[in-house]
């Protein structure tokens, strides 16, 4: 186990490295002058030039990203070309928003999800079945951006139980401010727990060691709670896993949508300005935790299903 | 399992009321109309809300170039001069902000030749709290040799016609040699050659005066943490959220401001600013009304008589590479401004946009309000190209970026030209990459679109950048020049009488459109919204909303 946990943690560094060059990479075929984007179309050329001398723009591509990377093993990931922030500081200022969509989101699918799976498979092809499998193919079919408007519209504008929209930080009035984001993800991804739910728990329904349990005489809800669920946890943990490293890295749908300033949105704007060091950072860090998340879910299974071994 | 007739209940109540809601919000009648009250006299208190989508990059006056910085900058700096603050042409006449007032060569502050400008500055106006000294000529002097060495300041290139500035920023001189503090009160700048456009680069806030002492206090950080000697002192940025200010209790001019505080709100979603606007929670919006929401905004009963319109002083336009063929020939470019239809684009962009047939817009001295050079009409389109030897039309690429309106823009033109027999395949591409692209001699890029939005109210800064100096990396897309428009240029720009000055701009106007580098396609309109308690709310043709001089009325106190 230990060295399974040292191996993965070496590969994760492999995977980042990987994902730091293509970025930087990417970024700079993009045809396009972050020169430009500082100073504004109205800028002359001798501008530009200054500016790019004092941002290295004018070195080769090797190396400037030979310098990133020294810069970055050293824990310095430079300053944003845009706001002259450094950018670490300025993930970690958008990080909070962040993480309070990504809970609520998380809390909203998990709660709505499990039990709609659940209900589903247990009255397989009844009533409320095909009533939630029709909510489901809704809920993954709706964009995010329209379900996020819409109860916005009626929740915080026609009825004013929550804001319209924005952030104020963790605090318990705060947290307000996450309720309707996260109840946005947590309708569309529901759905998706909901449906693999079901099938894993069908699954496993007509199983003898289910069927013995029953003949058992055991009450309904030990043979759901003991024996069936406990087999089906492992797709929903998978799932999970990756929301968990996809939502921290930043919702940017449910960010512009909601007036949220997280770390989506700041991918964003980096992007359309050319601003590489911001690039590299909220790229690098978004994967970082993705495959954190990953490497927890893995740990989990050991946890969840004990005939899970790594060695 | 106890939960799931709750769940049932509460995914059915949710689905009914997102039913609902989508009906209610379809709902709504026809019409449109601007309107705007003065609200009376300005009173004095309350605290204003604006909302921007963008957060401003920073608060550097040195640096920072864009509408949500400069409209936060402009409450806490102040520089020379400013603009008059009126609605329309009124409001680029300049008038003193710093200085006691606006140097001419009548009142000595400009000498005969043109090239040194005094500046006489008020007497105790003092930084705010807690600098709280006296601003002085020195301060000025610091300053604007501090913007010059700054290697990321967008736009030294304004002042590099003071004697020794280029020196300066080449690090050949370790001061600014033509930029004088005479005395505590007195400063004193000597140009290369006469420039009649100074005095406007004056006004733009990389001239700001910052004390020394607060920026060598914050170092890098200064550009957070603003301080000038302007209405307003910057209290807090929340990064990604907010930026509040609040009175400057020692703001040296009577009676101003107007507003207890200032509270900046970003990264705002358009539709919920509008429900927050409806709501009150909010005053103004700090981008205007979007395009794509405009003529929603414009026929709902809620929101539609809270609009105020006015032109921008902008142009978009059609460039013709005349490097590349067959845009380098005369007739061909004539025909292009022949075929299209600028009343149809006027129309396409519904409110956004007024139609434009020549290079100056409206508002931007040099305009000829009377001027038509170029009518809509096909046939002669299709005869001047049949001289230039297209009887029967050619083939081209029109170029554009993909960022709204340059995509609708494009199809529009394609049609019009398509009718007199070009046939034009559109190519669209991202808007960083796309100006680059059109900047560059080796892009081949023979037509396709472009704007310009004013530095300042002057027509130096359309003729200058956009039709004089062809190099690699500029404005000019054309690549055109004439000899004749750079002598008039010459001319015009140390021409420090302002008819005779106008009159050469109207002859560089009258080759240009002759041999039409360009096609002008309209002028953008802004416009604004603001709930019916701001007074005084008007849109001001360099500054745009300029939120100092508006008041709350339902703020309580009269302005002293």
């Amino acid at each position: 186990m230990g060295k399974y946990v040292v191996r993965r943690l070496l590969w994760m560094v492999v995977v980042l490295f990987f994902v730091s060059v293509i970025t930087f990479l990417l970024a700079f075929a993009v045809p396009g002058d972050p020169a430009k984007s500082i100073a504004g179309v109205h800028a002359t050329p001798e501008i530009l030039d200054r500016i790019r001398a004092e941002l290295n723009l004018d070195e080769p591509i090797y190396v400037q990203y030979g310098t990133y990377i020294a810069n970055l093993v050293q824990g310095d990931m430079g300053y944003s070309y845009d706001t002259q922030l450094p950018v670490a500081t300025a993930i970690l200022q958008r990080f909070p928003a962040t993480v309070m969509v990504a809970m609520f989101g998380i809390f909203f699918e998990l709660l709505i999800g499990i039990p709609v799976g659940m209900v589903s498979a247990l009255k397989q092809y009844g009533f409320r079945d095909r009533l939630f499998t029709v909510l489901s193919l809704l809920g993954i079919a709706a964009p995010g951006f329209f379900l996020g408007l819409l109860l916005m519209y009626v929740f915080a504008f026609q009825i004013p139980i929550f804001p319209l929209g924005g952030y104020e930080g963790w605090s318990l009035l705060g947290l307000v401010y996450g309720i309707l984001p996260g109840l946005t993800i947590g309708l569309g991804g529901a759905a998706w727990y909901s449906r693999m739910l079901r099938s894993s728990m069908l699954d496993i329904l007509g199983a003898d060691f289910v069927k013995a349990a029953r003949a058992k005489g055991l009450p309904e809800r030990t043979v759901v709670w003991r024996h069936i669920m406990r087999n089906a946890w492992s797709p929903i943990v998978t799932l999970l896993g990756m929301d968990v490293g996809w939502f921290l890295g930043g919702v940017l749908v449910i960010e512009v949508v909601f007036s949220i300033p997280g770390i989506g949105s700041q991918a964003w704007n980096a992007i359309q300005t050319q601003d590489t060091p911001m690039i590299m950072g909220t790229v690098l860090f978004a994967a970082m935790l993705v495959t954190i998340s990953n490497f927890v879910v893995d740990l989990a299974y050991t946890w969840l299903d004990p005939r899970v071994k790594y060695s | 399992m106890r939960t799931h007739r709750w769940m049932v209940a509460l995914m059915a109540v949710l689905a009914v009321a997102a039913l609902a809601a989508g009906l209610a919000a379809c709902g709504g009648d026809s019409g449109g109309g601007d309107s705007g009250d003065t609200g009376g006299e300005p009173v004095q208190g309350g605290t204003l809300k604006v909302a921007f989508q963008g957060e401003p990059t920073e608060l550097d006056p040195a640096i920072a170039w864009e509408i949500e910085s400069w409209a936060i900058e402009r409450l806490c700096y102040q520089t020379f001069l400013t603009y008059e603050p009126k609605a329309g042409e009124p409001g680029t006449a300049l008038i003193p902000e710093l200085a006691t007032e606006v140097p001419t060569v009548e009142n000595g502050g400009i000498s005969a030749d043109g090239t040194v400008y005094t500046f006489k500055l008020r007497e105790g106006v003092k930084f705010a709290a807690p600098v709280s000294r006296e601003m002085t000529a020195a301060d000025f002097k610091y300053s604007f040799e501090r913007m010059m060495s700054e290697p990321l300041a967008p736009a030294t290139f304004f002042y590099t016609g003071v004697v020794g500035a280029q020196d300066f920023i080449d690090g050949k001189a370790d001061e600014v040699e033509g930029f004088k503090a005479v005395d505590d009160y007195t400063v004193e700048i000597t140009l290369e050659k006469a420039d009649s456009s100074f005095l406007m680069a004056m006004t733009m806030p990389f001239t700001s005066v910052v004390p020394k002492e607060w920026v060598e206090k914050w170092g890098k950080k200064f550009n957070r943490n603003p301080l000038g000697t302007g209405m307003y002192i910057f209290e807090e940025w929340v990064p990604g959220q907010s930026i509040t200010m609040k009175r400057n209790p020692d703001y040296w001019e009577e009676g101003k401001p107007y507003i207890d505080a200032m509270d900046f709100a970003f990264s705002a979603n358009m539709s919920t600013a509008l429900l927050k606007l409806q709501q009150g929670d909010l005053n103004i919006l700090g981008d205007g009304i979007p395009a794509a929401d405009f003529v929603r905004v414009s026929q709902d009963p809620k929101y539609k008589d809270r609009i105020i319109s006015d032109n921008q002083i902008a142009w978009y336009y059609v460039f013709m590479n005349v490097l590349e063929k067959p845009f380098d020939d005369m007739k061909v470019r004539q025909a292009v401004n022949y075929a299209i239809d600028t009343a149809k684009v006027q129309k396409l962009l519904k409110g956004q946009a007024k139609a434009l047939n020549q290079v100056f817009p409206a508002g931007m001295p040099g305009n000829d309000p009377d001027a038509t050079f170029y009518s809509f009409d096909p046939e002669m389109a299709k005869q001047l190209l049949s001289e230039a030897g297209f009887p029967d039309g050619f083939k081209c690429t029109f170029y554009g970026h993909n960022v709204d309106p340059f995509p609708t823009l494009a199809q529009a033109i394609q049609a019009d030209l398509k009718a007199v027999g070009i046939d034009a395949s559109i190519k669209l591409m991202d808007r960083a990459t796309y100006w680059d692209f059109i900047s560059m001699k080796g892009s081949n890029a023979g037509i396709g679109l472009s704007d310009w939005y004013q530095d300042f109210p002057d027509p130096s800064d359309w003729i200058g950048p956009l039709f004089t100096n062809p190099i690699e990396g500029g404005a000019n897309s054309s690549f055109w020049e004439s000899t004749e428009v750079n002598d008039l240029y010459a001319q015009a720009i140390t021409e420090l009488d302002e008819t005779a000055r106008l009159e050469l701009y109207g002859q560089m106007q009258d080759i240009i459109m002759e041999e039409a580098p360009t096609a002008p396609l309209y002028q953008p309109v802004w416009n604004g919204m603001a709930t019916e308690n701001v007074g005084g709310f008007y849109i001001h043709p360099v500054w745009i909303q300029n939120y100092q001089d508006y008041w709350l009325t339902d703020a309580g106190t009269p302005a002293e």
